[in-house]
């Protein structure tokens, strides 16, 4: 009887700790596999409309702008290994807010625009080519 | 009955529209988009508790609709009902378990709300680089889904002799 009129109940401590250790597990996991993964040679691949557009080294600093999904604009910026996004059509501007990404597998996404930049290894994929 | 039942919905409406206007006034920026503290579900929670599903159920989807014409676009709309649906769904199945106190419904409801949006997201830009964002969506939905649970527990025991 008691349990039923309290605030916080065994379930809720139980089901706060659970997501709260499993999502920090992942979380850490990702960031770790990310860190590991990433190679010298990894590059940035830009996707509109989930077709592949564009790839660029992160080695050398430039900006590219870009025609995205329905008339809207993206410009991409590369700065000392990192890409972020400078400007954008969009009305919430997330990817804008997004931070600085290098790492192998993260992605900066645009969702009104249909714009994804994502963080490739692509040297690798070129190395198993020669070693064929 | 009937008209508390209809003066009670139409009040929650208008405040959950309201919740709806400050979250849009202050965005929370994380660097991870998606990140929220879903002040409308204190509505949906306590409408859920009070007046039951049904009643709950259509007032979460008609504040989805005006918010979406009021400030969203089609796309936002998409990702709202996606979540708005899948977190109803779960929050209305956690509370039949009565295992749960209003907060544990509220974070599965938060949880939930932003996995429904990554689903729909990762289907229109065929990406599965959006599930990068599941941990820190999960984590973020935890803490409001805490915040807001406890605040719906208090407005609930003070409603509750109205009704």
């Amino acid at each position: 009887m008691e349990e039923k009129n309290k605030t916080i109940k065994k379930g809720d401590l139980y089901l706060i700790g659970g997501l709260l250790l499993i999502s920090i597990a992942v979380w850490l996991g990702v960031r770790l596999y990310s860190n590991i993964t990433t190679k010298d040679g990894a590059v940035a691949v830009v996707y509109i409309n989930s077709e592949k557009v564009a790839e660029y080294s992160l080695g050398k600093n430039a900006s590219y702008t870009f025609e995205s999904y329905n008339g809207g604009s993206n410009v991409l910026v590369i700065e000392d290994g990192y890409v972020y996004v400078s400007d954008a059509s969009c009305p919430d501007r997330i990817c804008v807010h997004h931070r600085k990404i290098n790492k192998n597998g993260q992605s900066i996404v645009c969702l009104p625009n249909r714009f994804v930049v994502k963080i490739e290894n692509g040297k690798e994929a070129e190395l198993d080519g020669v070693t064929k | 009955m009937k008209t508390k039942r209809i003066a009670f919905l139409g009040l929650f409406t208008a405040l959950a529209f309201v919740f709806s206007y400050i979250e849009f006034l202050i965005p929370i920026n994380l660097g991870v988009p998606g990140v929220k503290l879903g002040l409308a579900n204190l509505a949906v929670i306590v409408a859920l508790y009070l007046i039951g599903p049904v009643d709950a159920f259509a007032l979460s989807m008609v504040r989805i609709l005006l918010v979406s014409l009021t400030f969203g676009n089609f796309s936002a709309f998409m990702y709202s009902l996606a979540g708005g649906i899948l977190s109803f769904l779960v929050m209305f199945f956690a509370k039949k378990l009565k295992f749960f106190s209003e907060t544990g419904v509220s974070v599965l409801g938060g949880v939930f709300h932003n996995v429904g949006q990554i689903i729909v997201a990762m289907i229109i830009v065929e990406t599965e680089s959006l599930l990068y964002y599941l941990p820190v969506l999960a984590l973020s939905g935890v803490v409001s889904g805490v915040i807001i649970g406890l605040l719906a527990a208090l407005v609930i025991k003070r409603l509750k002799q109205i009704f």
